[in-house]
């Protein structure tokens, strides 16, 4: 970063040199790179959505068509001509999958809630206060970032089911409450409001407690809210933890009352996931579609001092 | 952007008080804050210490042993016998080959094609912020749908990319079924869900670079080419090593792709590391082993960060 | 420069938060060595009422007819089940198994009862269940749910792999299967039959494919309780190709990887490669959407189909073979937790649903077959069409799967090879890899599962 701001004020103070040449070409310029912008568009559009837009038409077909549209390739494939509202009813019915939206409901705000609440105080600490191996301890924290929970998987079950947690919703949360994540998200943040703030705070007599919830939080509402919606992301599209931690139908989360259910000689109904799939993911894209500026600015926040 | 400009000013008005001791408003108040810091502090980091440290060092523990999930009568202590045992092991020497290739194919790919993104919608053309919206949204779906999405869309015979390719009369692809095209459809695949993340990063960077430097030398005559990269890339040098950092740790904990699509196959070609894991605790009966691969997995990816920090970073 | 200045500072403590992290962890390691517990109780009953919890794989026995019946019947028992579907079910099992509460009662697959019974998860029930009703059942099954000399499940059901066929389609094809035993095809006819009738377009794409891609799984080919039949049947009688593992269970070689193992693997490729009578990924539903003249599945796939309403009429015709006729046998079977502190009522549950009352219903409800063999003789659905070619290959054709705590290994190393090979793999080198992985695994104590 240093050398090329050195580069370009030394460049800067020689005589500029004229870019006339540059002017010239623009207009033509200008009309080609409008043409291409559009064109990428298309093609991003295109890319990204069609998938979701067969997922979608899929869900409203019958059995009987779902596959035989796809090739070769039209308009059916991405229209459902014959629509049907079976594969939804079906999967509120056979897959319980009303309950398990509850469940996944409950969890989720669950873990967001309590996640917040534990990342504030600790990024308070480690930005406010000062004391012995900080750094450190940072690092000791953000190092279970980098842990695969898969791997895990045997040894928290383990810790789980000996705190008699296994089958029960608190079981698929606690184990990430204390989120490295969501620490690591709050604490660029807290670190961003200057101390001069804090200071003057102290200096008019405010406790830790006032100057965190007075001077502190309503600062880094945004950050909040990213460490927020993250959080509700990662916990509402879990999969195998819940899988493995929940075993009666009744506590069920979505991601695993719709993930294709094999079994053998039996065939899966493939209306009823490409549903599941459009019920599972429809919550997350109306909560990224409202509240996406705070997705986009916590990663701002957490992007540019990596 | 205004946040970043403010977050510079923060950091070096408040890291300047850091390092040194307590600053002089804070001295008198040195119970109180300890205080506090234990009651920050505590509850996140016993948290912590119950569901992640003591499930790693269980892990650890586990990978000194010989044991069965079934029946805790197996268990028995074998050193570092598991250890040893991976150097002899085709597969997981095959999945820790595989699972560093995917990594490189996904930073390479997902690198460039971020920045690309975000330089194109990074402009304020019209509806640039909805299609930065569009790229975004496989982020946030779930990698079950993802993944059970793109089964589909490569099934050789009545998938959406052959039905595509063959609309467009080009040749059918195999895709999932053959081992020279299993991991780079992965690649593809992965690409198609995260790279809306790295744009977000990428144009998180690329907004926090004052425009005065590349009026600077526009001015100067520098052409747009020259310009990216003489200025803008070396500007974004942070935002790189984060994303750089940051893929490469998805992608060596890739899981639901071999799990949900491959099962590690064809010919073990997509046998991520992981899913090896998985399967050796849960299918072959190994979990010790498998802690041991868990463990070399955990070194593997400090390892490979803690270099990819010290070249990018190095990198001037 | 405050820039210059800061940059390696940062790098610096990122280096050592990296480092101190990593030594930290080791040290946290050797802690929790010291600290590891395991132990606790199963918390149950309140005021006379015992729950018994089950385990099962969803839309296994014993259905939920089942389990409210037995709760009208057993009014101070109640049932509480627990499912996941078969694709996680022995992950579940291993992982529930090793918790602190571990179900009462297990539904197991039945190749698996000898692992779950030598890592002690489920009891045996010589104790319990009537001499009468164990003379009752098939030999077959018998063998099947004994490990060690003790008998460990009362069934209760059983069920095998015939081809069903596309009945319309092959009329236009003029192709018609044999309809008894005696009269089976061999693969190499039943091969003929599916290129005759398969269509293809100008192009090479298939509209209709000889052979339905598997029902089983996510629909790739491999699995064992399907491929593994092309390498035994490849083996005369007696051969260590037939039996497919060494009597003492603890080796493969020479058996898997034998010539006509090779022969049969090989012929399973060119299924999938040579000939390309059948696609290797899943095509869902191809056969009920008339997309496949033929389908490799069991018998409960009769009600699948029937209650499909397919626009085609269709049939069942036996197995093909090689060298022998063979079909797998077993299914999903219920049994009883080793640590459960219910047995009596656990008992009565699967006395309940083993009762013969209880094993014609299924048949009749289900499509899967009984476990007490007189009833194949006696029960006017086992005696006709198509049931009655189940009912025979079972009893004429019907082999355990390898015998051997080690099944779930084997399971799973055999169905990666054979899905290798079907997509094109090296027959011999994939089958000896398979075969040195295996004998690894089959080294270690049984019951290590």
């Amino acid at each position: 970063m240093s050398r090329a701001m050195v580069t370009v004020t030394g460049r800067g103070a020689s005589p500029p040199r004229a870019g006339v040449a540059l002017v010239r070409r623009t207009r033509s310029a200008r009309a080609a790179r409008s043409t291409g912008y559009w064109l990428i568009s298309a093609a991003l559009v295109v890319i990204f959505l069609a998938p979701f837009l067969w997922i979608l038409a899929s869900s409203f077909k019958s059995q009987a068509h779902i596959f035989a549209d796809v090739s070769p390739l039209s308009v059916k494939t991405f229209i459902p001509t014959e629509p049907t509202m079976s594969n939804y009813s079906a999967a509120f019915t056979n897959e319980h999958v009303g309950r398990a939206l509850i469940n996944s409901l409950i969890v989720s705000v669950l873990q967001v809630a309590l996640t917040v609440l534990l990342a504030v105080p600790a990024a308070y600490a480690l930005t406010r206060l000062k004391f012995r191996l900080q750094g450190l301890m940072f690092g000791i924290i953000l190092v279970t970032f980098m842990i695969p929970a898969e791997a895990v998987v045997i040894p928290l079950f383990q810790i789980v089911s000996d705190l008699h947690l296994s089958n029960t919703l608190y079981g698929v949360f606690m184990p990430f409450i204390a989120s490295p994540f969501a620490l690591f998200l709050l604490r660029q943040a807290f670190r961003d409001i200057p101390l001069d703030l804090d200071e003057a705070a102290l200096i008019d007599g405010a406790s830790h407690w006032k100057i965190m919830t007075r001077v502190i939080v309503p600062n880094v509402r945004p950050a909040l809210a990213t460490a927020a919606l993250m959080t509700f992301l990662f916990s509402w599209n879990a999969f195998l933890w819940p899988l493995i931690v929940i075993q009666s139908q009744n506590n069920q989360l979505v991601q695993v009352a719709i993930a294709i259910n094999t079994v053998p000689g039996e065939l899966p109904n493939w209306g009823q996931v490409f549903s599941g799939a459009v019920i599972a993911t429809l919550p997350v894209l109306i909560l990224f579609i409202f509240l996406q500026r705070y997705f986009v600015r916590g990663i701002v926040a957490s992007g540019i001092k990596g | 952007m205004a946040e970043a400009s403010s977050a510079d000013i923060g950091q070096a008005a408040g890291r300047r008080g850091l390092p040194g001791r307590p600053g002089r408003l804070l001295s008198g108040r040195r119970r109180d804050t300890a205080v506090t810091a234990v009651v920050c502090l505590v509850p996140f980091l016993v948290l912590l210490a119950i569901f992640q440290y003591f499930a790693i060092g269980l892990m650890i523990r586990n990978s000194l042993y010989s044991y069965s999930l079934l029946n805790s009568n197996f268990s028995k202590f074998v050193g570092f016998a598991n250890y040893t045992e991976i150097f002899h092991d085709h597969l997981a020497l095959q999945s820790i080959g595989v699972t560093l290739l995917f990594a490189l194919g996904v930073v390479v790919t997902q690198v460039p094609l971020g920045l690309g993104l975000a330089l194109l919608l990074n402009m304020r053309r019209r509806g640039a912020p909805l299609l930065r919206s569009i790229v975004f949204v496989p982020v946030v779906t779930s990698v079950v749908v993802v993944t059970t999405m793109w089964t589909f869309i490569y099934a050789p015979s009545s998938g959406l990319a052959n039905s595509t390719l063959h609309a467009l009369h080009l040749p059918e692809l195999k895709f999932l079924t053959t081992p020279h095209q299993a991991l780079p459809a992965l690649v593809i695949m992965t690409l198609w869900e995260e790279v809306g993340f790295s744009m977000m990063l990428f144009l998180a960077g690329l907004q926090s670079i004052p425009t005065e430097f590349e009026e600077a030398a526009a001015v100067d005559g520098a052409g747009p080419w020259s310009r990216f990269w003489k200025i803008v890339l070396p500007l974004l040098n942070r935002t790189t090593v984060l994303v750089v950092v940051v893929s490469t740790i998805f992608a060596l904990q890739a899981f639901t792709q071999s799990y949900i699509m491959t099962q590690g196959g064809p010919d073990g070609s997509t046998n991520f590391m992981v899913y090896n894991i998985y399967t050796d605790a849960f299918n072959l009966g190994n979990p010790g082993y498998a802690s041991a691969l868990s463990v070399v997995l955990l070194i593997i990816i400090i390892i490979v960060s803690a270099i990819q920090m010290r070249a990018l970073r190095g990198r001037r | 420069m405050k820039f210059r200045t800061s940059l390696p500072a940062t790098r610096r403590r990122r280096i050592k938060f990296l480092s101190g992290a990593f030594v930290s962890m080791l040290a946290i390691g050797g802690l929790a060595a010291c600290g590891s517990s395991g132990g606790g109780n199963s918390a149950q009953s309140s005021n006379g009422k015992v729950t018994l919890t089950l385990f099962q794989c969803q839309e296994c026995i014993p259905f939920p007819w089942q389990v409210s019946a037995f709760e009208k019947a057993y009014p101070k028992i109640h049932i509480n089940v627990e499912s996941v579907p078969f694709g996680q079910f022995y992950t579940k099992t291993a992982v529930l198994a090793a918790s602190s509460s571990p179900p009462d009662l297990y539904t197991v697959d039945q190749p698996t009862i000898a692992n779950l019974a030598a890592g002690q998860v489920i009891q045996p029930l010589d104790k319990y269940l009537s001499q009468s009703y164990v003379q009752s059942m098939s030999a077959a099954a018998r063998a099947d749910f004994t490990y060690q000399g003790k008998l460990y499940s009362p069934g209760p059901i059983d069920t095998a792999l015939a081809l069903y066929f596309n009945q319309t389609l092959l009329k236009k094809a003029g192709v018609t299967p044999p309809d008894s035993l005696a009269t089976a095809w061999t693969w190499p006819q039943a091969v003929a039959a599916m290129q005759k009738c398969q269509q293809v377009n100008s192009t090479g794409g298939h509209t209709v494919w000889g052979l339905a891609p598997t029902t089983f799984g996510n629909g790739t080919p491999g699995f064992d309780y399907i491929s593994n039949l092309f390498l035994r049947s490849s083996g005369p009688k007696g051969s260590k190709t037939f039996a497919s593992i060494s009597s003492d269970g603890k080796s493969v070689d020479g058996y898997l990887n034998s010539p006509q193992a090779v022969a049969g693997a090989t012929f399973y490729q060119n299924i999938f490669q040579k000939w390309k009578i059948s696609p290797t990924t899943g095509i869902p539903n191809a056969f009920l959407d008339g997309k496949a003249c033929f389908d490799m599945n069991t018998s409960n796939d009769i009600d699948t189909i029937n209650a499909a309403n397919v626009k085609f009429k269709w049939g069942v015709t036996a197995w093909p073979h090689f060298a022998t006729p063979i079909v797998h046998n077993g299914s999903t079977e219920i049994a009883i937790g080793a640590k459960t502190e219910h047995v009596a009522q656990a008992v009565q549950f699967v006395k309940f649903i083993s009762s013969p009352a209880e094993q014609q219903e299924m048949v009749t409800k289900t499509g899967y077959l009984p476990v007490i063999s007189s009833l194949y003789q006696t029960d006017h659905i086992l005696t006709t069409k198509p049931w009655n070619i189940f009912a025979s290959e079972l009893d004429q054709w019907g082999q355990p799967r390898p015998v051997t705590p080690h099944y779930l290994q084997y399971s799973q190393v055999v169905t990666n090879a054979m899905r290798d090979i079907a997509d094109g793999s090296s027959v011999s080198s994939r089958l000896s890899q398979a075969v040195q992985q295996l004998d690894q695994l089959l080294a270690q104590p049984a019951g290590a599962l």
